[in-house]
């Protein structure tokens, strides 16, 4: 009884005029339902309109972020960083980013779609003393990006997939990959948002991913390497957690992420990686940033093993 | 009724939003900053990744249509639209969205009879 008398109270503190045929549509506002305190609230609203822009990143997975998006402090920066790797005893210089053109997103009832093409370049230049000067990685990759997110019941999920190509000017291999991330958006604490362990001054949040990748190396190349012609098949979780500081830890993020994958019809039975860093970002759009960072496993494209520090600056655009 | 029906609708908009919120990041619905925006890490956002605004958009209309008696429906463009807006701003635009809704049948009904 009282619940339905806060209905109709409710009710009755909005305007009579919203009662009658006034609709809102998806793209345009009805003025005329407001009444009382107009000025406070707008009174057209301007059509969406599907947006479209030019990305440079370090990862294809975040070309879709705009930089009007607030997505856009989370992507990592396309980057040019020389590195000490104590392991191999050697030093190196690395370019490592992606350049697209993203179309979306673009609503469709409660789901929404976009599409990614887009150009990729790393190169990975080692020196190290007493081997020959083919270590390195010099790779030019092609593809695009499709993403949709749908619901399934309360909650949402997220799938994106990307054919890539790549050319290694290393040793002339070439293959094509087509990739699938699936990853659970979940409205939770800590996984939907971030959770805080000490209100405003720590927070953690969680991404959980599940990527499934099918490959076809068309062209092993001429030098050693663990690639070899033919099809392979891997799939396998990733988990990363980000710790954010603010306040008196303002500006300082620290990362972590593992992916483990089980691969099939291929030299290696299979891959994993750990990477974890510790990142300071300068100036209010954070646009530069210093990082120290520290990776193990396998590189997820080449397969080759890594181990290395890495200290370095980033710029996004 | 203190405030005028603008004010009503944003007030009660907030309620939404915050009460919505504030378990969802692990802090009180009062100590939600709505000059803060949903997604971006903090402190200028609360990270929220789109999903889960998807789910808020769907969890408050619900809650907006059970209290006001509307039919609040936040359309996909719209979400898109205000995805990127402060907390305050989104607000805003929600308590727009209410006040210009139509009445349900069931709004229409508990109007009907608590002033008979």
């Amino acid at each position: 009884m009282r619940s339905v008398a806060l209905i109709a109270a409710v009710a009755a503190m909005l305007p009579a005029a919203a009662k009658a045929d006034c609709a809102v549509k998806s793209t345009e506002f009805c003025g005329s339902a407001l009444a009382g305190d107009q000025d406070a609230l707008a009174q057209v609203e301007e059509p969406y309109v599907v947006p479209h822009f030019f990305a440079i990143r370090k990862n294809v997975d975040d070309l879709r972020y705009s930089q009007d998006s607030d997505e856009f402090k989370k992507v990592e920066r396309a980057s040019v960083s020389f590195k000490q790797d104590y392991e191999a005893d050697s030093a190196s210089f690395a370019i490592d980013g992606v350049a697209g053109y993203t179309y979306g997103p673009a609503p469709f009832g409660r789901s929404r779609l976009s599409l990614t093409p887009f150009v990729s370049y790393n190169q990975n230049e080692v020196n190290k003393p007493g081997i020959a000067d083919d270590i390195g990685v010099y790779d030019l990759g092609g593809g695009a990006v499709g993403d949709i997110l749908f619901p399934i019941g309360r909650m949402y999920q997220d799938l994106q997939f990307y054919p890539k190509y790549v050319h290694s000017f290393r040793n002339e291999s070439e293959s094509l990959t087509s990739n699938v991330v699936w990853s659970p958006e979940l409205a939770w604490a800590f996984f939907g948002q971030v959770g805080y362990i000490v209100p405003y001054v720590l927070s953690a949040q969680f991404t959980p991913q599940l990527k499934v990748a099918y490959g076809n190396v068309f062209d092993a190349g001429s030098a050693p390497t663990t690639l070899e012609d033919g099809d392979y098949f891997r799939w396998g979780p990733k988990i990363a957690l980000a710790v954010y500081g603010e306040g008196w830890l303002s500006g300082f993020q620290v990362n972590l992420s593992y992916e483990t994958y089980e691969v099939s019809d291929a030299k290696i039975g299979s891959l994993e990686r750990f990477e974890t860093s510790i990142d300071y970002t300068i100036g209010r759009k954070e646009l530069w940033a210093l990082q120290l960072k520290y990776v193990d496993g396998q590189d997820l494209d080449t397969w080759e093993d890594q181990q290395q520090i890495t200290l370095g600056a980033g710029l996004k655009y | 009724m203190p405030g005028s029906s603008g004010t009503n609708a944003r007030v009660i908009a907030y309620n939404a939003v915050v009460q919505w919120l504030g378990p969802h990041v692990n802090l009180p619905p009062s100590q939600i900053k709505v000059d803060r925006k949903f997604a971006g890490k903090p402190p200028g956002g609360y990270g929220q990744i789109t999903g889960a605004y998807m789910t808020m958009c769907d969890d408050i209309s619900r809650t907006l249509a059970a209290i006001t008696g509307r039919k609040v429906v936040l359309l996909g463009g719209w979400r898109i639209k205000h995805q990127g807006d402060k907390i305050a701003d989104f607000i805003t635009a929600v308590a727009i969205v209410l006040m210009a809704a139509g009445m349900s049948a069931t709004g229409r009904n508990a109007l009907n009879w608590a002033i008979k």
